[in-house]
């Protein structure tokens, strides 16, 4: 995938460098447009009219510049190796995600007519830890909840925007949601804002008819992702993954399940710098609802 | 978005010529390190990068080091971070370079543990040509006039070199920007903060061995829990007059049950309580 | 609605207390043909006359009764043109409901929806209220279920009901006829005579429309060869 490069030509007027006062269209042409694409030709004007323009003996750009003056036409492809170059470098250039910001942890397991949804307790800024009691599991109704990973300030305000439709759906309706409606529902609105999305990835795990547990998780613009098994998300989701995968047995009785749900969220957090310290677990059967606090590393 | 190419300003050719010194990297004498560096004309800056992006990796580190009445504490974390991925939650970040000296190690892990070593060399071919050991200032400089002259070339090094010498405890900070400072007290990595928050609150010249270990333990233990980036275990390295000796070894998960015992909160149920309509 | 000032409701209250527009609607349904509907224990039926201006007319290609979801059928009594903008509307509020929630409107949400828009009609300005009454016949998780909708967007659930210009007769009948525990089977036959003793002329397979919905959930129109079959077992 390709960055977007700003055009920052116009940055530093009072630029020290040779380059001053020549017009864009003038140092284009020295760059040679022709083969060199736009974006790497407006970074290269940037470093040019920049106030301290480093350019090494060896550099890309050095080397761009002078090819293009030696007026070699074999050049060309040693143009375009350099701007390949230039362009990987920029690609490579580290860029933090918005649904790692905060850290989070989410995972929802079934078993014999029960199911079980666990979240860490982090709230961090990048690497810092802010809050170890921050909720991401919601309640929706008796036998339905929610798990929302990714930015926390998006979490909540989905939340409530979900308790609302709930509240007014029970209101007109004269009944509880189904987990699979719910989950349309969520994956609906979560489409509305296709082009500014909460950055959420929502788990729901709900007890549904005849008490048949449902979960499911879908990506920030509501994809849904249908399990019968275990769904996960957060930034330790690849070790969540992992963990559920070689710990998950099918049609565990509650007990079981509180134990391997916990331990597969307390092994996983452990490798994961952005969440972990210390854990929520919400197990459900159709006649109890158990929520507990589990104790982790704080590290 | 600006692209630092500061990297790329050096002038390679100079240490590259080096070839002929077959004594490599133990030629006595020589402060300049001769390093054999790669031929690559073909792509040369895309090699510097690519060695820069993995050296990237182990970073998230808390250490620290303080000079008091009784001599030098070192301490740090364990763990090692790539992104937010956490490799090891083991490594010995404290290095050994002689039995009076110790090294702490913050960035690049292969750099520090080369350079560490190197030291190390240095450090014993100085003892046996002079018949004394090396002072802490001496071995720091060492190093840094090592670092200072890879500068920019991707090197990943912030080191505290602490030990005792003729003159007494000493400590010196030293990173491959090419600073050394010499000071009382040190903190450094991305935990640092949050150890000189305790550091400085707690630190006296005068304390027992005791107090000054447990302030160590305790700074790094809080950067711990602030930090992401690091965990695992604390170390404690003491240096006396007769060189230094570990006082201890916690896992933080243990330690923060230690520090903190009765772990009863309740469930926070702010949002979720919301009465079902 | 309305971009100009004068744009106001034509239904207004008047001294009384009145909103004369809504009572003359209801005027309209009440000359309109008759509809009738029965609740039975495993299904409802609803019906309806369709007696045409002119024997030239294609019966073929009039339908009164219509249906919303495939669980859901509607019929009225009033002014065609008007069921249909009602039609139209509810079957997209059914839609929505289902494109929201990935699951079919229940009868009375889809009630509550048609009614509401009924209602609107009687406030908005720049509109009229709507000239028809329906008969909404559906079976959902609650069961079978038959609602009546009237122009002032009131509506309640029956047992039976029919209306338009024979209700009163209709109503009569129904009452007499109605049991608690009466079998799809028996209420299409009491539909059927009901509208046979209000009706002027000979009732046959062409002029009147039946619609059944029985617990397997699929609202059926009855073709003119069905409706032969029961107008047989009448007689």
């Amino acid at each position: 995938m390709d960055r977007h490069i700003p055009s920052n030509l116009d940055r530093e007027p009072n630029s020290p460098s040779g380059w001053k006062g020549l017009q864009p269209s003038q140092i284009n042409a020295a760059l040679g447009v022709s083969c060199i694409q736009r974006p790497v030709a407006s970074l290269c004007r940037t470093f040019l009219l920049s106030k301290k323009p480093k350019l090494g003996l060896k550099s890309p750009l050095r080397e761009l510049l002078l090819l293009r003056f030696s007026s070699s036409t074999s050049n060309l492809d040693a143009c375009i190796r350099l701007r390949l170059r230039l362009r990987r470098e920029l690609a490579a250039a580290p860029a933090m995600s918005i649904f790692e910001y905060n850290g989070s942890a989410v995972v929802a397991m079934v078993g014999k007519n029960c199911f079980a949804i666990a979240s860490d307790r982090r709230l961090g800024v990048q690497l810092q830890t802010v809050a170890t009691d921050f909720q991401r599991v919601f309640k929706i109704h008796d036998k339905l909840y929610i798990g929302l990973s990714g930015l926390a300030t998006d979490a909540q305000t989905l939340y409530q925007r979900l308790v609302f439709r709930h509240k007014l759906y029970q209101l007109r309706e004269e009944r509880d949601m189904k987990p699979q409606t719910f989950a349309s529902l969520v994956s609906a609105l979560l489409y509305e804002k296709r082009f500014g999305p909460y950055f959420c990835q929502p788990v729901i795990a709900g007890l549904g008819e005849d008490n048949e547990p449902f979960i499911c998780t879908m990506d920030c613009i509501g994809a849904k992702e249908l399990a019968k098994d275990f769904v996960v998300s957060g930034t330790a989701s690849e070790s969540l993954y992992g963990a559920c995968e070689s710990m998950y047995k099918p049609n565990m009785e509650p007990e079981e399940l509180f134990e391997t749900i916990s331990q597969a969220l307390q092994s996983s957090v452990d490798r994961d710098c952005l969440s972990g310290w210390g854990g929520f677990v919400l197990l459900v059967t159709p006649t109890e609802v158990k929520e507990c606090v589990i104790k982790g590393r704080m590290d | 978005m600006k692209l630092d190419v500061s990297a790329m300003e050096n002038n390679f050719a100079a240490h590259a010529a080096g070839g002929e010194d077959d004594g490599g990297l133990f030629g006595a004498g020589a402060d300049l390190p001769a390093m054999e560096l790669p031929t690559c004309p073909a792509d040369f800056d895309g090699f510097q990068k690519e060695t820069k992006e993995m050296l990237k990796h182990k970073k998230g580190t808390t250490t620290l080091a303080f000079i008091f009445d009784k001599g030098v504490i070192v301490a740090a974390d364990s763990r090692a971070s790539m992104g937010g991925y956490i490799s090891s939650q083991t490594v010995r970040k404290i290095i050994e370079i002689n039995p009076y000296m110790l090294g702490t190690m913050a960035g690049g892990a292969a750099d520090c543990q080369f350079w560490h070593r190197n030291l190390g060399i240095k450090c014993r071919l100085h003892e046996l040509a002079n018949k004394r050991r090396i002072s802490i200032a001496g071995a720091s400089k060492l190093l840094a006039n090592i670092l200072y002259s890879y500068r920019g070339m991707g090197l990943s090094i912030g080191t505290m070199i602490a030990g005792w010498d003729e003159k007494g405890p000493g400590l010196y900070y030293v990173d491959s920007e090419g600073a050394r400072l010499m000071g009382s007290r040190f903190s450094v990595g991305s935990g640092s903060l949050y150890a000189y928050g305790i550091l400085d609150e707690g630190y006296r010249f005068v304390m027992p061995v005791e107090e000054a270990a447990e302030l160590a333990r305790r700074a790094i233990y809080q950067a711990t829990f602030r930090d992401g980036a690091s965990g695992g275990c604390v170390s404690v390295y003491h240096v006396g007059p007769n060189g230094w000796t570990k006082l201890s070894g916690d896992d933080v998960g243990e330690l923060h049950y230690k520090y903190y015992p009765v772990e009863a909160t309740p469930v926070e149920q702010e949002m979720a309580d919301a009465p079902a309509a | 609605m309305g971009d100009s000032q004068y744009s106001f409701s034509l239904t207004t209250f008047s001294p009384s207390g009145k909103l004369v527009q809504i009572e003359h609607a209801l005027t309209a349904v009440g000359s309109g043909q008759t509809s009738l509907g029965i609740k039975a224990a495993n299904g409802v039926v609803i019906a309806t006359e369709k007696k045409l201006p002119s024997i030239l007319v294609d019966e073929t290609s009039v339908q009164k009764i219509q249906s919303l979801t495939p669980n859901i059928g509607v019929v009225y009594s009033g002014m065609g043109p008007d069921f249909r903008v009602l039609v139209r509307k509810s079957r997209k509020q059914a839609q929505q409901y289902y494109r929201l929630y990935k699951e079919t409107i229940p009868v009375t949400q889809l009630v509550r929806e048609t009614a509401a828009v009924m209602q609107e009609f009687t406030q908005s300005g720049g509109v009229r209220p709507f000239g028809v009454s329906l008969l909404i016949a559906g079976y959902d998780d609650n069961g079978p279920q038959l609602y009546q909708v009237d122009p002032s967007g009131s509506y309640f659930s029956w047992k039976a009901s029919a209306m338009g210009k024979n209700v009163s007769n209709a109503k009569t009948f129904l009452e007499k006829r109605y049991t608690e525990d009466m079998e799809l089977d028996d209420a299409i036959h009491t539909a059927i005579l009901t509208l046979k003793e209000g009706y002027e002329g000979q009732i046959s397979a062409n002029n009147i429309e039946i619609g059944i919905i029985r617990s397997d959930r699929e609202f059926k129109v009855l073709s003119p060869a069905e409706i032969k079959d029961f107008l047989e077992e009448v007689e």
